[in-house]
């Protein structure tokens, strides 16, 4: 029985995981109306601020992984908002990793895989209750290939310009905002997989993804009350190939403001919706992720900074994957 | 520095001609490719490709004593190892002395052969006897890719430069050109061999007989009355024409030393590559064996021991009592058809036989040596044909810690193999400390099942397992990299994870490349 998506080891694994301590919290549901790093999550959604932000932070996955990111957005009045944002995502501890000698197997060198991407979005206020936004996007990777006559990892590295994000924001009503997000358009980085003696070339194309979105407010027990639903769903490979099985990922999380400064955030993340759902091997091998953060206002310091923590089981149970970020908004 | 140099500074340095060996204790790898030795002494030339870094490595390894508690204990093998990318071509000994040729891939017209003393544990480069205006000859093909010893002297088939000799105590070089009568001189007047179809191309030793190949003649030389004895293309059957001898031996545990050769024929009207043999009847070659095998050893009572490149994993027993006076076709009589790989098996590994050697002990009975692609195995009593029992072998191979505490992918990078027409793939390699049901998951970046290659199968601990004290199955806990659905996983970094039912679980990192 194979409970794995389609998804699991196409292109573009590490564009998949969410940007932000808050949106980790909450599931990593954050595309309809996202606060911070809003060009990874709805390009719509900086044309809707109302004030210039800025947001750094890191943030340390389990076995290993890492990342850090910082974003930065503005308005254009009257209609346009712009956004900026870069992300480095990657393994840089590929530290038990052994040569083909099976009987007698040496450790090789420490290694690293490292990602960048850059993301430039720009979003129109179409009216009050809609606006949009596109992005492009700077794909960037680097993984060990071979070794050389000297023992050193000879790296191999892609690139690619183009990739593209387009969503939408619209406000059903005061409670409750919709989004659209279609990622990873026409994304495409080109492998030379270098070594001594030959160069393949290999085309990788990272999955498009459709993701739709709500966000409702409300209060409880007279404090405010946000709960957000991401429903991302796969349907064709880099290739715009219909994946023999389409499937989605339910990610929902709620936050709320217990206290004047302190915001605490909780959710499911990464539900994993395909046609083995009403199956007793889907139920045996369920996962998701289990996430919790916190929120903490810290005007009294430095006035719009705000210090977003978020912490999430791995679907792994290999450990936990954290975020930790500062915004200052002005 | 590279992992060789820190070797050969910790454990000693070989210099020789401006060269670095590396000198170590312990078998270097498994895959042993030609096997050479005597009554009391083993050498053996092994090899390693690593796919990782694309280089090839070989060592020269090589032990005083073949009892059975000796040779198993790794310690007592010494180790000479040669620099990455020199493709060591064959192995003798003799006296104590090592000889190995390297192949000339390069380009070069003459080879670099290395000469490892067993007493010092030291090297010496042999350097060819030839004057200055026959290297500058560059169209002269003046290297030996084979070698043999023979009664104090290796012998090398130096293709244009004729036979040469080497008495390596004495240090003193000769050129011998088969059918001429003595050494030919050393000096100016040598141009070497200008027809093609009578260049030194192998050498074999039986018994104190030196068997010469060229082209259009096999030779027997006699070093004791420096004689040679030609038997040229000469078929003795009707359908067979011999077109070229690529490689002739001589059973020197027979009368009369039969001879046989690997050859070009045309059969009927095919052309192929066969095994024939000498009839002294007849006046002529004819055929024995309608296979091209790659090897042969001689045991007693006739009986000699065939493997093969096409069917790297099997041995054939065939059985030749008529001496060199007759010649009978043995290709649909063989004693055995599958005779040591089954006496070879370990756990899931049917290794690749790449060279055998019988010494013979009795009328009915040797030692007989096998080199595979997985260690050095040996059978101490052997009777040809009859003997049935497992091998002794003899390999090295690094313990896994129990309980999953190690736990890894080999190789950590999976990539393309240009050199091989499977897919490539990794192997899983765990130590339980329990039989236990194992599942084995691959996930990628964003920790997304990619794969199950294992659920809940049985695996035994270590030390209930044959597999060199591991627990994993080594044909079936591999992923070669594909997801679920069969489709290729995207290069990155993936991670897999080992789960049991008696609670030990593991997890490890693999870079896909390809």
């Amino acid at each position: 029985m194979v409970t794995a998506g389609q998804v699991g080891g196409l292109s573009g694994a590490y564009l998949r995981p969410g940007v932000g301590a808050a949106a980790l919290g909450m599931g990593g549901a954050s595309s309809a109306s996202p606060e911070n790093f809003t060009a990874w999550w709805n390009p719509a959604a900086s044309a809707d601020t109302k004030e210039n932000k800025f947001a750094l932070g890191a943030g340390s996955r389990s076995l290993g992984r890492s990342d850090l990111y910082g974003e930065f957005d503005f308005k254009v009045p009257p209609r346009l908002g712009m956004g900026f944002l870069f992300l480095y995502r990657g393994d840089p501890f590929l530290d038990n990793l052994y040569n083909d000698d099976y009987d007698n197997p040496e450790k090789l060198p420490d290694a690293a895989y490292t990602t960048c991407t850059g993301k430039i979005s720009l979003s129109y206020y179409v009216s009050r209750k809609l606006s949009a936004g596109v992005n492009i996007g700077i794909n960037y990777q680097r993984l060990p290939s071979s070794i050389d006559d000297n023992g050193e990892w000879i790296y191999s590295s892609t690139a690619g310009i183009g990739a593209m994000d387009i969503g939408v924001s619209y406000k059903w009503n005061d409670n409750l905002t919709i989004g659209l997000v279609v990622r990873d358009l026409f994304s495409l980085m080109t492998w030379e997989l270098t070594d001594e003696t030959y160069s393949p070339t290999i085309e990788d194309r990272p999955l498009p993804s459709f993701t739709c979105a709500t966000s409702y407010t409300d209060s409880l027990m007279h404090k405010p009350l946000k709960w957000n639903t991401d429903l991302k769903g796969y349907l064709f490979d880099g290739e715009w190939e219909k994946l023999e099985r389409p499937e989605a990922y339910l990610s929902t999380g709620a936050e709320w403001q217990t206290w004047k400064t302190l915001y605490v955030r909780m959710g499911l993340g990464d539900i994993l919706l395909n046609g083995d759902m009403f199956t007793d091997e889907y139920s045996s091998d369920f996962f998701c992720k289990i996430t919790a953060g916190l929120s903490v206002d810290l005007s009294k310091i430095k006035k719009g900074m705000v210090a977003n923590y978020g912490v999430a089981t791995d679907k792994t149970w290999a450990g936990l994957d954290q975020q930790l970020d500062v915004t200052f908004s002005f | 520095m590279n992992k060789l140099s820190i070797v050969a500074l910790g454990l000693g340095i070989c210099l020789s001609g401006g060269s670095v060996y590396a000198q170590s204790s312990g078998f270097f790898s498994n895959e042993i490719q030609v096997l050479a030795g005597s009554n009391d002494t083993i050498s053996i030339l092994t090899g390693k490709y690593g796919s990782i870094s694309n280089e090839v490595t070989f060592a020269v390894s090589y032990i005083p004593n073949i009892d059975s508690a000796y040779i198993a204990n790794d310690k007592n093998w010494k180790t000479i190892t040669f620099q990455k990318n020199q493709y060591a071509s064959d192995l003798a000994y003799g006296g104590g002395v090592s000889v190995v040729p390297f192949d000339t891939a390069g380009g070069l017209h003459e080879n670099k052969v290395i000469a490892i003393d067993h007493k010092t544990n030291t090297t010496k480069a042999f350097t060819y006897p030839w004057t200055n205006s026959l290297r500058a000859d560059t169209l002269k093909q003046l290297f030996a890719l084979n070698v043999a010893y023979c009664k104090g002297s290796f012998y090398f088939a130096a293709n244009d430069g004729g036979l040469v000799r080497w008495q390596n105590v004495s240090d003193v070089k000769s050129i011998l050109l088969p059918g001429t009568s003595g050494a030919v001189a050393a000096d100016t007047s040598f141009k070497g061999i200008s027809d093609e179809t009578k260049r030194v191309i192998g050498v074999e030793v039986s018994k104190d007989v030196v068997i010469v190949t060229t082209p259009s003649s096999t030779w027997k030389y006699t070093p004791a009355d420096s004689s040679w004895t030609e038997y040229p293309k000469t078929s003795a059957d009707a359908d067979l024409t011999v077109t070229e001898f690529e490689c002739s031996f001589a059973d020197g545990n027979s009368a009369g030393l039969p001879l046989y050769s690997i050859a070009k024929v045309k059969l009927g009207s095919a052309d192929t590559t066969v095994c024939i043999k000498y009839s002294k009847k007849d006046n002529g070659w004819k055929l024995l064996l309608n296979s091209e095998i790659s090897g042969v050893s001689f045991a007693v009572q006739g009986y000699f021991y065939t493997f093969y490149n096409h069917d790297s994993t099997n041995c054939k027993v065939y059985r030749d009592t008529l001496g060199d006076s007759a010649v009978e076709n043995l290709s649909s009589r063989q004693i055995e058809s599958y005779y040591l790989p089954d006496r070879l098996v370990r756990g899931t590994d049917i290794p690749e036989i790449n060279d055998i050697q019988f010494i013979p002990q009795s009328d009915s009975s040797g030692i007989l040596w096998v080199a595979t692609s997985n260690g050095l195995y040996l059978s101490r009593n052997e009777k040809p044909g009859t003997s049935s029992d497992s091998l002794l072998c003899i390999k090295k191979v690094s313990t896994v810690k129990k309980g999953l505490k190690e736990a890894f992918a080999c190789p950590g990078i999976l990539k393309y193999d240009p050199y091989s027409d499977q897919e490539s793939f990794i192997w899983f390699v765990y130590n339980l400390s329990k039989d236990a049901k194992v599942t084995i998951r691959i996930y990628d970046f964003n920790m997304d099942c990619v794969k199950t290659v294992i659920e809940k199968e049985s695996r035994k601990s270590g030390d209930n397992n044959s597999e060199n004290g591991r627990s994993n199955n080594k044909i079936k806990d591999v992923w070669d990299g594909t997801t679920s659905t069969g489709r290729r996983c995207a290069p990155g970094v993936y991670y897999f994870k080992i789960t049991t039912d008696i609670g030990e679980h593991a997890f490890g990192k693999i870079v896909v490349a390809k």
